[in-house]
Parts: structure tokens; sequence; C-alpha cells
């Protein structure tokens, strides 16, 4: 599938990379990060100019958060129902709320570039928890020139080491998605782990 | 700390689980990083392959040649040349891939017999 969509990105190139980018801002597993490392690549080349693949890729990315964003608003709608049911659930809520009050902004921030693979689960979450919108906005749109200007300019300057660049990339991004949330459920778990920890 | 997390799992199933998956996706990514850097680092891992997605002018900067050594191994000088793939030229062509990808490992070597 790789080289297949790496094979349109000559022929289609600004609009696959902002479809991809999108797509890959609402949980879609698409190759994302290799496809702009490509572009930037291509761009390197004289086959594609480097501002419209960045413009582009930046596009589908800022269009991917808010429709994100926006279906996380219309779940919650029905998580204010389940709400109703329990108060266990009302708790939780509660919590997952004011944390996003709280830690909020700079969670949106880093999530589209240093914890990328994340992204897409918290533009739910942020809408879910009624994450203000132009907070929202502000600092995924500061997030997003990040990760596009990254990943394009990598590919941009190791042009003729595309494949080498986007394996380390992503593995190292996985790592450290991967840590980030090992941390915050590691915390959260040993915590209930103690033994005078109350409730269940 | 096993302890801990032994009385964790009692109390929590699912969030125990999470963590423990999400330690171990960890391990697995940081060696996966590893393993690429220590790939790549290898010199004779960093010449690019022929895909059939690259261009010309992709293939003439991955391999440090002049973009019309590549143009005329392919038969295109003086066309723009500009996005099309090399399956894309054989295909536009009749001819096989391969043939192409022979032409360009061809013009390449002599090139830098020449220039050498």
């Amino acid at each position: 599938m790789t080289e297949t969509l790496m094979s349109l990105v000559p022929t289609y190139g600004l609009w696959l990379i902002a479809a991809v980018t999108f797509l890959s801002c609402l949980a879609i597993p698409v190759p994302s990060s290799l496809l702009m490392v490509a572009g930037g690549a291509f761009a390197a080349s004289g086959d594609l100019s480097l501002a419209a693949t960045g413009t582009a890729a930046y596009a589908g990315a800022v269009a991917g958060d808010q429709t994100g964003f926006a279906i996380g608003r219309k779940g919650q709608r029905w998580l204010e129902k389940m709400e109703r049911g329990s108060d266990q659930r009302r708790a939780l809520m509660e919590k997952a709320r004011a944390f996003a009050a709280r830690r909020g902004a700079i969670g949106v921030f880093l999530s589209r570039w240093l914890l990328s693979p994340l992204g897409p689960y918290i533009n739910f979450i942020g809408g879910a928890t009624g994450l203000s919108w132009s907070s929202f906005t502000l600092w995924a749109a500061a997030g997003e020139v990040v990760w596009v200007t990254t990943y394009t300019g990598l590919g941009y300057f190791f042009s003729t080491q595309i494949e080498m660049v986007a394996d380390i990339a992503g593995n190292i991004s996985g790592f450290l998605a991967a840590g980030a949330v090992a941390l915050v459920l590691g915390r959260y778990v040993l915590r209930s782990g103690r033994e005078n920890a109350d409730s269940p | 700390m096993l302890s801990r997390l032994k009385l964790a799992w009692r109390r929590n199933r699912m969030m125990t689980a999470a963590f423990v998956f999400a330690v171990f996706l960890a391990l697995m990514f940081a060696v996966r990083s590893v393993v690429f850097v220590v790939y790549w680092s290898d010199p004779d891992h960093r010449d690019q392959r022929l895909e059939t997605w690259m261009t010309p002018r992709y293939i003439a900067r991955s391999w440090h040649l002049p973009d019309d050594i590549i143009l005329s191994a392919l038969g295109l000088e003086g066309m723009p040349g500009r996005r099309l793939t090399i399956e894309e030229i054989a295909r536009a062509k009749g001819v096989p891939v391969q043939e192409l990808e022979a032409r360009i490992v061809a013009a390449a070597q002599q090139y830098r017999s020449r220039t050498q």
C-alpha cells in the first residue's frame, strides 16, 4: 500500500498529501509522515514546490483536527445521556473535564507533533470533554506547524534517504507516544496499587 | 513495585492491562528505533534501490547525477520529464519497467566511469 501511495505522490502531489494528513487526524491509519517526507523529497528534486507541499499538508491537518473535534462535540451529547445513568460515570466525566480544562492546551499542542500518534484521539476527547474551541484551534494550529515543518523539512533535507528518515522518525514517534501513555497510566495504576488506596 | 502492580491488577484490571501493554509497545518501538539506526548506519544500505514510484529527477538527485543523464537514458531529452514516475513512463512507452531500470543503471555506471 505504501508503494502504491508513493507512486501517486508525483501525480496527485498536493491533493494526496492534504487528503492523507486530513485522514490521519481522524485516526485513519494512513502513512501521513512517510508521504510528507516524500513530498519534501520531491520538492527537493524539483518535482513539487516546497511551499505548496507544506501548505497542502498543513491545510489537510488543520481541517482534520477541526473535523475530529466536531465529531467529539457530537459525541458529547451522547456522553451526557450516559452520565445521567450512573454517578460513577458522572464522576469520571467530571474528572476528565477538569483535566481537559487544566492541561488541555498543552496536551493538544504536544499531541500534534511530539506525541503525534495520540493526536486524533485528543481531537475526539477534546471535543467530547467540552474543551474550548478557540483554545483547541489555537494550539492545534500551532502544533501542526511544527508537525508539518518537521516532516516535510526532513524529507527536503534528507531527500536521498527518505526510507531511512521515515523508518527512524516513525519509530521514535511511536516510542514517545507509547511512553507518554505508559507514564500517565503508570502513575494512575501505581497509585491505585497502594495498600491504603481508597476505593477499588 | 511488583506487589503494587499485583494489587492494582486486582483492583483495576483494564487500566493495569493497558499500562502493561503501553510499556510493551514503548519497549518495542525503542528496540525498533535502535535496529533501524544500526541498519541505516551501514553505508551499503544507504543507496536507494530504484522503485517504480520514483521520478527521473528524484533518481538523479538520489544517485547524485545530473538530471539529463537519467532523462536521456529514458529517451526523454527535451521533454519536461516532470512528475512522471518510472512506471508511468514505462506504460507510456510500452516497455517493461525492468528495461527502463536497466537503462538507468547502465547510464549511471557509464557516467560515473567517465567522471572518475
